[in-house]
């Protein structure tokens, strides 16, 4: 067995049982609302709701996965105690997280083509744009998940390099908010700067993404709009994560100790 | 293979874990790191497997600076609980397998036999004495240079110490590794060693050839402990 | 066996006595074959380096040899057994008379309070 596929059993080993408790609090939170519908007489109305936000929010689910197999390791840091890089600990990690994610998004997909099957004749969507538009979702879903989640890891990082220092190991938590809200602030300001904003949106590429639920008369109406993502953005947030991710190896490698 | 530590301080904050300390370990010995609690031998060993780093000097294992990639070739029981709990033995020993490289399982499927553990017990449901017995398995199945053991015996009665000096002597390449037992308790280990090293308060107090102790001082390494750190206090005292 | 070892003598020694004595006493033959230093290492829960340092000692002494390839033998010179006997014999006596010492008996004393225990055990 490769030393990364041990790491994954591992990770998946330790894991296991969260993730089957998220599907059980995901199908719950699937048959409430389809409980409602029913008790309500009102088809359509809650369910297709519930799945969208709950697509929605597995912006969160990677980077909460990340972190709560990182809390475990924290606890010793012991398993720091291994001869692979860094970037193989945290990157498989990341990978058991991510397919914890596409599992459970494209089980919701399923449920929401399932409603979608029931309910085909009252929607005017060509095969081919719901095609588009699902797959668009799901992908943009992943990758901010993803950037989500090199944010995560630089935290983390830096919340355990901190703990060596006993004058601020008690006020961890309040340097990584300020951090954070530093951070915030400043890449914000640059946002606000007219020339960067020129440069960012010179080249864009259209991306169906845009999509309008409005409820009428007992149906859906449903528009999906192309929607314009500034390739320069694109660069500067994977640079980012890019660089995010190497600057936490590089911490734990040298900062973080048992 | 040496591990060499070069007026080695380590700071947490004001406070000293280990103090301008320079050790050297050679191939073919067993080292006895001996103090009371906290006086820092875990920080010692952790150093030399490159988890925790100096705040100022050296530590070298094989003339290599340490860092986290030196735990190839150092194997090392840590003091504290390592497992995953969900795991059961056979999980965790084939974890290690694809982690370390120098890891025989034969030699793992051995002392687990030996050791009376059962692969398919789950971790959470071991005694104290078999998770001790769990974490000596997976330390000796390795085929390092350097082998460090931190408190071996700690929370273990007296059957299962002395079964564990057995499988000590039984799996432990003596004339290839260099071993480094940080311990209280001395009785169980005195014999085990060659050389003593007493460290206190962060600071090494001595350091003794056992034998040696025994010929020329008649002092068993428990006695000289004693003395040294009585003396030690005295001196600190004045 | 590991806390048997008294303080003020070196453990090499004290299982070089340990294994003279079983010598002597016929528990091992001449010619016979010592355990190797390991089995003997995890027997007694010593450091391999003093077991080691055992053997040599008890070959400077002629007691033992090591047969290259083959281990540690007890030797059959029958006059080095002898010496080791009587060698034995005198450290005994050599303890006894000093504990009667200490205790205040005189030559006499002790070779007739010798002669008294001996007869009593007969009987």
């Amino acid at each position: 067995m490769s030393a990364f596929k041990g790491l994954l059993k591992k990770d998946f080993g330790i894991s296991k049982f969260w993730f089957l408790f998220w599907l059980i609090f995901l199908l719950t939170l699937l048959i409430i609302p389809l409980g409602m519908e029913i008790y309500f007489h009102m088809p359509l109305s809650f369910l297709p709701m519930a799945v969208i936000l709950l697509l929605g929010g597995h912006v969160f689910f990677l980077p909460a996965m990340l972190l709560s197999l990182l809390h475990l390791e924290g606890k010793t840091q012991l398993w720091l105690y291994n001869p692979q890089t860094s970037k193989v600990l945290f990157l498989s990690k990341i990978t058991v997280s991510f397919v914890y994610q596409v599992i459970s998004q494209v089980l919701l997909t399923g449920v929401g083509l399932t409603i979608y099957q029931f309910y085909k004749n009252q929607f005017f969507i060509e095969v081919s744009t719901l095609f588009k538009g699902i797959l668009v979702l799901n992908a943009g879903l992943l990758l901010i998940a993803l950037y989500m989640s090199c944010w995560a890891l630089f935290y983390w990082t830096i919340y355990h390099s901190l703990g060596k220092f006993p004058a601020v190991k008690n006020w961890r938590w309040l340097v990584v908010l300020i951090l954070f809200f530093v951070l915030n602030t400043i890449s914000t300001l640059i946002a606000k700067v007219e020339f960067i904003k020129e440069i960012v949106n010179k080249w864009t590429i259209p991306v169906l993404m845009n999509t309008n639920f409005n409820y009428k008369q007992g149906g859906w109406e449903i528009n999906l709009n192309a929607a314009e993502i500034p390739l320069a953005g694109i660069i500067v947030y994977v640079i980012t994560a890019f660089c995010l991710f190497l600057i936490s190896c590089w911490l734990l490698d040298r900062k973080v100790e048992v | 293979m040496t591990v060499q530590l070069s007026n080695v301080t380590k700071r947490y904050g004001r406070d000293f874990s280990l103090k301008n300390v320079s050790l050297s370990f050679e191939k073919g010995k067993i080292y006895g790191l001996l103090g009371p609690n906290g006086s820092g031998k875990s920080t010692t060993l952790k150093m030399i497997a490159g988890l925790v780093y100096p705040s100022s000097g050296k530590v070298e294992v094989d003339t290599e600076e340490v860092s986290r990639q030196t735990c190839k070739k150092v194997a090392y029981l840590t003091e504290l609980d390592m497992f995953y709990p969900s795991f059961t033995v056979g999980k965790m020993i084939d974890f290690y397998a694809s982690q370390f490289e120098d890891f025989n399982s034969k030699k793992a499927g051995q002392l687990l036999l030996d050791m009376k553990l059962d692969r398919n017990k789950k971790i959470k449901q071991l005694s104290k004495g078999n998770r001790g017995r769990l974490k000596l398995v997976l330390a000796l199945s390795r085929e390092s240079p350097v082998l460090l053991l931190d408190e071996p015996f700690s929370g273990l009665d007296p059957m299962v110490r002395d079964s564990i000096v057995k499988s000590l002597l039984s799996y432990i390449n003596f004339e290839e590794q260099t071993v480094i037992i940080a311990t209280h308790e001395i009785d169980e280990i005195e014999p085990l060693l060659d050389e003593a090293i007493v460290i206190f308060h962060g600071d090494i107090i001595g350091q003794k050839n056992v034998e040696t102790l025994r010929e020329e001082e008649g002092l068993s390494v428990l006695e000289w402990l004693k003395s040294a750190m009585a003396e030690r206090e005295r001196i600190e005292n004045e | 066996m590991a806390k048997d070892f008294q303080s003020s003598k070196p453990i090499y020694i004290q299982i070089a006595d340990h294994l003279s004595s079983q010598i002597v006493r016929g528990e091992m033959r001449a010619g016979e074959k010592l355990p190797s230093v390991r089995e003997m290492a995890i027997q007694s829960g010593v450091n391999p380096n003093t077991i080691q340092r055992t053997y040599s000692e008890m070959e400077r002494m002629g007691i033992v040899e090591t047969r290259r390839g083959q281990g540690t033998f007890v030797t059959e010179n029958e006059q080095v057994l002898k010496d080791l006997k009587s060698r034995l014999q005198t450290d005994i006596i050599h303890s006894f008379v000093q504990n009667m010492k200490d205790l205040g008996y005189s030559q006499e004393e002790m070779i007739t309070g010798l002669e008294q225990y001996l007869r009593r055990e007969q009987e």
